[in-house]
């Protein structure tokens, strides 16, 4: 009965604490109504196994159960379909941003599912290497050297694209002479 | 590394901060669900480790079974009657029904869990998933591949749905189901070689086909991987192409 009680009060801690983690985590991969199913679902996982949940280490463990729950649920082709969404969703404030944030997340949703996931978990979820490779399930040394190659893939993209707009920008120039 | 300048921008370029997330959560009800699923779903309990006898009866009524099975899945042509396939224990019910929770109003797929079926076997790295397969209220079905594969409902008659698990950025094994007029599937590779998975045919109230297939580790990497699937009819129409991401570039 103490156990009982210990698990829900376990669980109920872990809800607090982690929700709008998770759902932020989901929300940023697909869209609103698929990312509550997808808390819905990890955390349904979480009350199923809440014995084996270390609570000092949960988000990780939580961001790895809503991956699988969305490699599960999303095919690959929907998947793809989101991040587009989700880049043409993103906020107006986002946009005018001086940093050129709808340039990034175009480059970003240019790349491969891997570098993207890659990026977003330090950058969005702003995990450390090991927390990072706890969700992809490998090492942290492996986690490094996928985010090296992804942030260098991020700017080579970034670069080819500023390439192309200055190109682009050549022929009003030229005209307007 | 974390403050490499492009992590700092994209940072920045964050579409969702986690206090809009805080707010969303309310908006969409997710303290009142997430409380729910205590009630709802049976509590866990704390199992007692099974003594050692059990584990080697275990073991041996899973080989007899194998014995038994396996000749059986070898002889079977054509469509498998589903009213005759073995029953889901309770626990593989209780997964089923779970499918069911969570859904808006109206969108439930209403899986049929007390007439889960075990329709086949799939023998991946050394271990066994097993599929189970559930009709639904309103037509269609539930399967999932267990204990680890995923699964999902098809209750919108589409003729292919896939799903797959990556690893590192690459399928290593892939599932999926078909349904009439799909005849065959094909697994197609970045080297434009292809693989048609066997298909387990599933009789009405399922009414539809069931394949997985186990990537080679040599058909895991940048040069050479899965890149789609395919469903075409009998006169060999393409009815549906799945694809796949690609590999990173370099």
């Amino acid at each position: 009965m103490a156990d009982a009680v210990d698990r829900e009060d376990r669980f109920r801690r872990m809800c607090d604490a982690h929700t709008a983690a998770v759902l932020a985590y989901a929300l940023r991969r697909t869209s609103r109504e698929d990312a509550a199913d997808v808390v819905a679902e990890t955390f349904l996982v979480a009350w199923r196994r809440v014995d084996d949940v270390d609570e000092h280490g949960a988000l990780p463990w939580l961001y790895a159960v809503a991956r699988r729950v969305l490699l599960s649920q999303q095919r690959a082709t929907r998947r793809q379909q989101a991040i587009a969404e989700r880049v043409a969703a993103a906020s107006p404030e986002a946009r005018e941003t001086p940093l050129g944030s709808p340039r990034l997340l175009e480059a970003l949703a240019a790349l491969s599912e891997g570098d993207r996931e890659v990026l977003m978990l330090a950058a969005w979820e702003e995990l450390s290497s090991s927390e990072a490779a706890q969700v992809l399930g490998c090492s942290a040394t492996a986690y490094r050297i996928r985010l090296h190659r992804a942030r260098r893939r991020l700017r080579e993209r970034l670069d080819s694209r500023a390439h192309a707009l200055s190109s682009s920008a050549r022929p009003e120039e030229s005209a307007s002479c | 590394m974390l403050n490499a300048p492009e992590l700092v921008e994209l940072r920045r370029a964050n579409p969702v901060a986690l206090d809009d997330a805080r707010r969303a959560a309310d908006e969409l009800g997710l303290p009142a669900r997430l409380g729910a699923l205590r009630t709802e779903v049976a509590k866990p309990e704390r199992r007692a480790r099974p003594p050692r006898l059990v584990w080697v009866l275990a073991a041996a009524f899973l080989l007899v079974a194998v014995v038994v099975a396996t000749p059986a899945w070898g002889l079977v042509r054509g469509v498998l009657p589903f009213w005759d396939q073995p029953r889901a224990p309770q626990s593989i019910r209780i997964t089923f029904s779970e499918l069911n929770i969570g859904f808006p109003p109206g969108m439930s797929p209403h899986a049929v869990s007390g007439e889960t079926r075990e329709v086949g076997r799939f023998d991946f790295g050394g271990s066994t998933r097993t599929l189970w397969v559930a009709p639904a209220r309103n037509g269609g079905f539930c399967s999932l591949w267990l204990p680890e594969g995923g699964g999902g409902c098809s209750t919108s008659g589409k003729p292919l749905s896939t799903g797959a698990l990556l690893r590192e950025d690459f399928p290593e094994w892939i599932n999926g189901d078909a349904v009439v007029p799909s005849a065959t599937v094909v697994i197609r590779f970045s080297d434009g070689s292809t693989v048609e998975p066997r298909i387990i045919w599933v009789s009405a109230p399922v009414g539809a086909g069931f394949f997985a297939y186990d990537v080679p580790a040599a058909r895991q990497t940048s040069r050479l991987h899965v890149t789609a699937v395919d469903a075409y009819d009998r006169d060999g129409r393409l009815l549906a192409h799945q694809t796949f991401t690609d590999g990173p570039a370099g």
